[in-house]
């Protein structure tokens, strides 16, 4: 009997602790939500204004997204639709990279930037260059490297990851059918 | 058990003595993984410092009443709540180094340093002592990872702090910022301490000698 | 009474090999392939490997007496470290990583583990990969015969130009950029001492003539290098001719003859150099296939060595008369 009554104070005890951790946490999260969200906000913001390049733009989630993606943004300049923008994870060679690609209405990619990588600093980080994102400007449907766009010698893999992010942003845009599909 | 708790003595044993990187070469993980250049160390070792405190303080105020055989599961519960709320202090008011650190603030949760402390320490002193070890550690930690930072992003960015101190004639050696780097760096910085501490022990026992030998001298002269 | 026995402990059998004369072997046997390079990439190849040989040589010294130890680089093997991470670089090396490189090998990798005899890893490889720190200087390999003269200690930019080894064009799809003639005598761009197969050859066959190295561990780093390769061959290429390109390009000729002979690091059986050397085979035809580089051969050494006291110990001959 007394082996019972020792096995329920030990559940007990333990049950009170994480009680009392839970409750400290919770504490935390609700001093700290609204500031957690509006810095990832900011951060969202940051990077599609960069794309965009204009300041005074509004944005807005869009629902039912295709597996690849983590979120995908109409943008707009007041009442001017200014196009797509698509947040997505690509393998990299140190990990994935935060990617995001802005897409006008025609197809045509407006802009890339990478929100956060872990590639080889001096090498693999290169392909963050605004340089070096420049070449995908303009370009459009299915992108291959050494053909439409060049890859960061040395860093192959890098390159080669923004790349296959690039092609899944425009795959998955013109999958929900809000850009037509590659020309052929 | 002693009783008697002295902080200089505690500080001295986290920061050097005692190191829990050097010496004792606990919580590898992150020492090996964040020190990448002096700020992630810096950040790394503050967030480990600020959960050490925590969690030193609530188990050795929880000690009498937490079973024996459930001790470590309710430490590493305490632990990881604790890690969750620094996780989510620094995303709220630290968001940039919180970017670059990312992965590395949840693991702290399995960081060996803060269980060792909890289990050798905080479990079987009173309240006071237990928050100053975590202080001394959680300090012998970030110090550790602050050489290691400072080492590592000299040699392998040419810069301190992200500011460039080498020149622009320095090719930085990309190595030392990358996974070998870490632990070449680590090596040489142990292999130094080691040396540091035996110099220092050879100097102790040389002093103490020569102190005995002065007393015998002394107390044969008297007899003399 | 004149003695009639002399009594002495083991060895009983003297050989006149010392570390000295295998290392001025081995430095013999490297000269025909460093001449050559002096043709292909011009005097600069010269410059470049001494620089790495007088620097390993100095820092050996300089540990040594730091760390009051007797004073040994008359044994040459520093030297032969030199030359070797010399020949490792491409003739366009600045002089400030064939400094940093030696100092690496020497310090870190061999006299901080105890000097001659007690590294677990070959130092020049490992400086090599050392100096993957730089990765545009490492791999700025000129065009075969855009000749640099000896007394430039760093290279201009525009004399830098970076060619691709024929093992970036044959990954790149490129299989009809280079022959296999070309491989074999080594008209090709590359590191230093690595390009001519057929020197290296030569060299490889003087060693195990004056018995410094013996067999297995070439004959099974190629062999196995081959038989892979056999897996492997492209569409539209010929078995025969894309085994002998596997072979000749990179530095697989002067790691499998010269680098994983290295006694220090390999095994001592003949069965353990057997496995020794398919190991670093299997290594390198998976690192060329897969891997994000584009050569392997450093790499499969250095994990093959590291891996020595395991190949030891299931390799170690039954004690006469003991248990299987």
């Amino acid at each position: 009997m007394s082996k019972i009554l020792q096995s329920a104070k030990i559940a007990l005890v333990l049950t009170l602790i994480s009680a009392l951790i839970a409750g400290v946490v919770s504490l935390v999260n609700q001093l700290t939500y609204e500031k957690i969200e509006e810095n990832l906000e900011a951060d969202r913001r940051a990077s599609i204004t960069a794309i965009f390049g204009s300041e005074q733009l509004s944005y807005e989630p869009m629902s039912e997204l295709p597996e690849e993606v983590t979120g995908v943004y109409t943008v707009s300049e007041g009442d001017r639709a200014l196009g797509y923008c698509v947040n997505l994870l690509t393998g990299g060679f140190g990990g994935d990279i935060d990617l995001m690609v802005g897409v006008g209405e025609d197809g045509r990619i407006i802009g890339v930037s990478i929100v956060s990588m872990s590639e080889t600093p001096g090498l693999g980080t290169k392909v963050g260059a605004a340089s070096y994102l420049a070449g995908y400007i303009g370009k459009s449907g299915e992108l291959t490297l050494g053909r439409e766009v060049d890859g960061v010698s040395g860093a192959t893999v890098s390159s080669k990851a923004v790349l296959a992010g690039v092609n899944t942003a425009l795959q998955a845009l013109s999958q929900m059918n809000l850009i037509g599909g590659e020309a052929e | 058990m002693s009783t008697k708790y002295s902080f200089g003595k505690q500080i001295r044993e986290g920061l050097f003595e005692n190191n829990p990187v050097l010496v004792q070469l606990l919580g590898m993980c992150p020492t090996l993984a964040v020190t990448t250049s002096i700020t992630n160390a810096l950040g790394m070792g503050l967030a480990a410092t600020a959960v050490l405190i925590c969690s030193n303080f609530l188990i050795s105020l929880l000690r009498k009443f937490i079973p024996k055989q459930v001790r470590i599961a309710a430490y590493i519960v305490i632990i990881s709540g604790f890690v969750t709320a620094i996780e989510l202090l620094m995303k709220a008011y630290f968001y940039d180094l919180y970017g670059s650190l990312g992965l590395f603030i949840p693991l702290i949760v399995v960081n060996c340093i803060i269980l060792a402390r909890a289990e050798a320490f905080a479990s079987r002193n009173p309240v006071i002592p237990s928050i100053m070890d975590g202080v001394a550690m959680g300090l012998g930690f970030t110090f550790a990872l602050v050489l290691l930072g400072a080492v590592r992003e000299l040699l392998g960015a040419g810069t301190l702090f992200g500011f460039a101190v080498l020149g622009s004639r320095y090719q930085p050696a990309l190595l030392f910022i990358q996974p070998p780097g870490a632990f070449l760096t680590l090596g040489l910085l142990i292999a130094a301490v080691q040396k540091i501490r035996n110099v220092m022990k050879d100097k102790k026992k040389a002093a103490k000698q020569n102190a005995q030998k002065k007393s015998e001298n002394a107390g044969e002269e008297e007899q003399a | 009474m004149p003695e009639l026995l002399t009594v002495c402990p083991s060895p009983h059998i003297k050989h006149p090999a010392t570390t000295t004369t295998v290392m001025r072997d081995v430095l013999i046997s490297l000269t025909p392939a460093l001449l050559w390079a002096c043709y292909v990439f011009g005097s600069r190849a010269i410059t470049v490997t001494a620089l790495c040989a007088i620097s390993c040589v100095f820092f050996e010294w300089l540990t040594q007496k730091l760390l009051h130890r007797p004073i040994t680089v008359a044994d040459l093997s520093a030297a032969v470290t030199g030359m070797l991470l010399g020949f490792n670089l491409p003739s366009t090396a600045p002089w400030w990583m064939c400094v940093a490189g030696s100092a690496f090998a020497i310090v870190l990798v061999k006299q901080m583990f105890g000097g001659i005899g007690k590294n677990f890893m070959n130092p020049a490889l490992a400086a090599r990969v050392f100096l993957f720190s730089w990765p545009t200087q490492i791999s700025a390999f000129p065009a075969p015969f855009h000749r640099l003269p000896f007394w430039q200690l760093t290279v201009k930019e525009a004399d830098a130009i970076a060619s691709a080894t024929p093992l970036a064009q044959m990954r790149g799809g490129e299989m009809d950029a280079v022959s296999p003639a070309d491989l074999f005598f080594g008209r090709v761009g590359g590191c230093i001492g690595e390009i001519s197969a057929l020197l290296l050859l030569i060299g490889g066959v003087y060693l195990l003539v004056r018995r410094v190295i013996t067999w297995h561990i070439p004959v099974a780093y190629l062999g196995t290098v081959a038989l892979l390769s056999c897996l492997a061959v492209p569409a539209g290429m010929e078995t025969a001719e894309y085994v002998l390109m596997q072979l000749c390009s990179g530095g697989l000729m002067l790691g499998a003859i010269f680098m994983a002979t290295d006694y220090v690091t390999s095994p001592i059986t003949s069965r353990g150099r057997l496995l020794f050397g398919a190991g670093c085979g299997v290594l390198t035809v998976l690192i060329r296939r897969f891997g994000g580089y584009v050569e392997g051969v450093s790499f499969s050494i250095l994990i093959m060595n590291s891996l020595v006291w395991y190949i030891e110990r299931i390799t170690r001959p039954r004690v006469f008369g003991g248990d299987r």
